[in-house]
């Protein structure tokens, strides 16, 4: 099928055609699974008809309803089914519907009248538990003398499971500008486990085609990857991220740095570009998320959703917005979240938790804080409106009470408040989704093939950050992601029987502490007006960019294109050997 | 995974004698078998726990006559730090301890078990393909399907590799090694503990049942010998070589006077290269001749459908370890 000759189109043809330079590549990637530390799987108690459950999963709500529609299609009484995931040990999109194992966890438990647990095991999470599909991607484009892309023809194969599905890339298409653009894709269905959504659906897929291809281009037109990326970048923020980040990199001095054509040891520098689109949702369907804000007579904040905190650090999110409301110490907050009895939260995906939570946490306690501040403006005398909460006291200028004095005033049963996350703030937002540049840097060996990945500086927007550590380790923890899908991970078929050959940790390649480079990151904090804490999703955009600016940079280490990840010695070797 | 008995010797004479009970696994540091057992690839009756014999197993000593004595179970840690092995004679060696699977690993692994490792062919290793290694198919499934981790040279029924790094150094140092069975004490050269036609039916030793190994020897260096070691590998953290090469070389003021070259993970057994080596001898050490020796060192593999990439990369693994030894 990729072998297939380009179909005519007048626009594209005329484009190329006019183009100072053009240029046609083949790109490929391989499957890549979730390998979640902690596999799918469940604990389920019967109490009655009341179920009980312990998940892993990125969708406490969604993992409710699945279950009691499924026991009640089997004609099982459910009264009520709770669901708790208080810590999940990894959830990259494959863990949303409690799936086959949770419902036969569940009729276990209720056939043996005892409480059930059920864990995939290794291989079963590496073979049944989806996968980000592998992808064939082929571009044609061309450039005019200024360097300006004046064409971008691009088809895409996504290599699915036995359904057919969740193959789709996508590209950055804000490179393009007035280029004649078209693109194609086909899902293509094979016998295996099929796709389920990864870390940026589509996205490092795309992204590696794209970012790969732009450098080739680049290089036809004589022309610097970052120059280039300047030249064509619609995003303003970007832009501006691209230079910063240059600089920190020390761009220019490491391309501009020659290989001697002699050594053992080479070394490139790329970059590419990432890109996600979230800013969080209101709520499911008729109901808003919400939180619920109790002040405990003893001065204890406690602050809850029902959602699960898939290792992002939703708690330290409720707890920090929630002291920042009250103007006291976080640690006076007790957040709890993963627990279907509190109220409603998403589905951790698409990057959609924070910005989705933030804002009701915020509302919650701003609700909260009006009634602590009635009781306290009664208590000393003054009028409401000059009360204030800051520095851990309640009160005003002259008259004020430390916060846990404050607190006492609140009686036997605490304050508690719902607050709920109302829609964005604009339809057409000012802030479209959050931008982001990494740069990597290699060394391969040019005898052995071997890349290390030597050092990566990633920037990434999010919005407003909440909690640094939490952002870094986002952008960090893909940027690992990334080197591992770049360098290592593909999975193996038997093509006789149709299994997995290398359903371990084993034979499945992930990057291990030696093979990870030295990662800064920068966060581009940017107020974006869409709610009341700015939040954005991060997640997944810092996941975009990451294999196709390693890619680049094996590209200008070793002076060849290995245009099929993961970028193994064999293909290294080959590359060189085709210059 | 089916009931065993377990059993912790106090003394030699009780692993020995517990050894030679039928079905019964010998167990070092135990890294692997548990996974072999939940393949149901072994369905022992009863584990022999060698480690509280640590008096007698354990500990790298040097002896009377300059010789270097390993016992068993001395771990990769130990080899990769102790006194004894400083010197550029075992380079090699405790290179590729150093090199092998994790901290964890290495601390707790024992040059014995990492000898005797069962192969990582995910064929054999896997309950649900029956193959010819593991005596339960009826013929060889790597040798037609997915085989980029399998040999290159010396296979004919069975295509596995032997996983051990730590045995080509041994190889090229001329080690020898100690077991005990019943009454039996048997020390031989290290050569003698590989199948020399490895064939499926062989298992990745040539031990009997019951034979357990006490110690690893390592004759005195002459004093201008080194032993150096390299492989390939696809991740720098816990990984099997691709392709590995130890080479033992003595210098005579500017020429070559002794060499041996073994390969490793290019074979059932580890390969020890004698025609290459010779093409050292007598002669400096030059880029050239050693592209010559690599080259020499191939000859006549004969990759399969998926890892002929091991023949450029175990060249060049062969050129880094004479360029080390000879630097």
């Amino acid at each position: 099928m990729c072998d297939e000759e380009w179909d005519e189109d007048s626009k594209i043809d005329t484009a190329l055609a006019a183009s100072a330079h053009t240029h046609t590549g083949t790109y490929r990637t391989e499957v890549q699974t979730h390998s979640s530390l902690e596999t799918h799987g469940n604990t389920c108690r019967w109490d009655g008809n009341v179920l009980e459950v312990w998940a892993s999963t990125q969708a406490t709500f969604g993992v409710r309803g699945e279950l009691a529609s499924a026991l009640g299609a089997r004609n099982i009484k459910v009264e009520s089914v709770d669901v708790h995931a208080e810590f999940v040990g990894g959830g990259f999109g494959s863990k949303f519907s409690a799936g086959i194992e949770g419902l036969a966890c569940a009729l276990l438990a209720h056939e043996a009248k005892l409480p059930v647990k059920l864990m995939l095991d290794r291989h079963e999470e590496h073979t049944a538990a989806g996968n980000r599909p592998s992808a064939l991607m082929q571009v044609r484009g061309g450039v005019d003398a200024n360097g300006k892309i004046t064409a971008w023809d691009w088809r895409s194969f996504g290599g699915c499971g036995y359904n057919g599905r969740g193959g789709a890339v996508r590209y950055p298409n804000y490179y393009m500008g007035e280029a004649a653009t078209r693109r194609k894709h086909k899902d293509i269905a094979c016998d295996t486990d099929p796709a389920r959504s990864m870390r940026a659906p589509g996205y490092p897929q795309g992204w590696f085609g794209a970012e790969m291809f732009l450098d080739e281009l680049a290089a036809k037109a004589g022309m610097d990857p970052l120059a280039f990326r300047l030249k064509n970048d619609s995003e303003a923020t970007r832009l501006d991220q691209w230079q910063f980040a240059a600089e920190k990199f020390g761009w220019d001095q490491a391309r501009a740095k020659q290989n001697d054509p002699k050594a053992r040891y080479v070394t490139g520098v790329g970059c590419a570009s990432a890109r996600w689109g979230q800013l969080g949702r209101h709520g499911g369907g008729r109901q808003r998320y919400g939180i619920t804000c109790r002040i405990h007579p003893d001065g204890m904040v406690e602050a809850r959703n029902g959602a699960q905190d898939v290792g992002t650090g939703l708690k330290t999110v409720l707890q920090i917005l929630t002291a920042e409301e009250l103007g006291i110490p976080a640690s006076r907050v007790r957040a709890m979240t993963g627990h279907t009895s509190d109220p409603l939260g998403p589905a951790s995906g698409g990057s959609t938790t924070t910005p989705s939570i933030a804002p009701a946490v915020r509302h919650a306690a701003h609700l909260a804080k009006i009634e602590l501040v009635a009781l306290v403006a009664k208590h000393l005398g003054v009028p409401e409106a000059d009360v204030t909460c800051a520095d851990d006291k309640v009160g005003t200028k002259d008259a004020k009470l430390d916060f846990v004095e404050a607190c006492k005033l609140v009686g036997q049963a605490p304050i508690e408040v719902h607050g709920e996350r109302y829609p964005n703030y604009r339809d057409k937002p000012f802030h479209p989704g959050v931008c982001g540049a990494q740069f990597a840097e290699v060394r391969v060996d040019t005898w052995t093939g071997e890349v290390q990945v030597t050092r990566m500086f990633g920037i990434q927007d999010c919005g407003l950050v909440i909690a640094k550590k939490l952002a870094e380790s986002q952008v960090i923890g893909a940027m690992i992601q990334g080197v591992s899908y770049a360098i290592h991970e593909q999975r193996i078929m038997d093509q006789r029987s149709g299994r997995m050959l290398n359903g371990d940790f084993l034979r499945y390649k992930i990057a291990g502490t030696k093979d990870l480079p030295e990662i800064e990151c920068h966060m581009h904090s940017i107020a974006n007006g869409h709610n009341n804490t700015g939040a954005a999703g991060l997640g997944e955009p810092p996941s975009t960019a990451t294999a196709a600016a390693i890619g680049n940079a094996v590209f200008h280490a070793i002076g060849a294109p290995v245009r099929h990840l993961p970028i193994t010695p064999e293909k290294v070797l080959a590359a060189i050997a085709s210059k | 995974m089916k009931p065993f008995s377990y059993v912790v010797p106090k003394s030699l004479d009780e692993a020995i004698e517990a050894a030679a009970q039928p079905n019964t696994l010998i167990k070092g540091a135990g890294l692997d078998i548990v996974d072999r057992m939940k393949e149901r690839l072994q369905t022992p009756t009863s584990i022999v726990n060698l480690l509280p014999l640590k008096d007698e197993l354990k500990g790298i000593t040097v002896e009377a006559d300059g010789g270097i004595r390993i016992g068993a179970l001395t771990t990769l840690t130990e080899i990769e730090s102790h006194e004894a092995l400083r010197g550029a004679a075992f380079e090699g060696l405790v290179g590729s301890a150093a090199s092998t699977g994790t901290p964890q690993v290495r601390h707790r692994g024992t040059i014995a078990g990492n000898i005797l490792q069962f192969t990582r062919c995910w064929y054999v290793r896997s309950e649900a393909f029956h193959c010819l290694h593991g005596g339960r198919g009826p013929t060889c499934l790597a040798m037609t399907g997915q085989n980029r981790y399998h040999a290159v040279m010396g296979w004919s029924d069975c295509v596995r590799v032997h996983p051990s790094n730590l045995a080509p150094p041994l190889l090229a140092l001329n080690a020898e090694y100690t077991t005990v069975i019943g009454k039996e004490t048997r020390r031989r050269k290290f050569a003698e503990l590989f199948p020399e036609q490895p064939r499926a039916e062989n298992p990745e030793h040539t031990l009997d049942d019951g034979e357990i190994v006490t110690a690893i020897h390592i004759p005195q260096q002459s004093a201008n010998a080194r032993c150096t070691y390299a492989e390939s590998r696809e991740k720098q953290s816990f990984d099997w070589a691709t392709t590995a090469c130890a080479v033992r070389i003595v210098m005579d003021g500017k020429t070559i006077q002794e060499a041996s070259i073994v390969l490793g993970a290019v074979a059932p057994v580890p390969m020890p290269r004698p025609q290459a080596a010779a093409m050292l001898i007598g002669k400096e050490p030059s880029t050239k001749l050693f592209q010559r020796v690599a080259e020499k060192a191939f000859q006549g593999a004969a990759p399969l459908a998926h890892n002929a990439f091991k023949l450029p990369i175990g060249k060049a693994v062969v050129r880094d370890a004479l360029e080390q030894a000879t630097r």
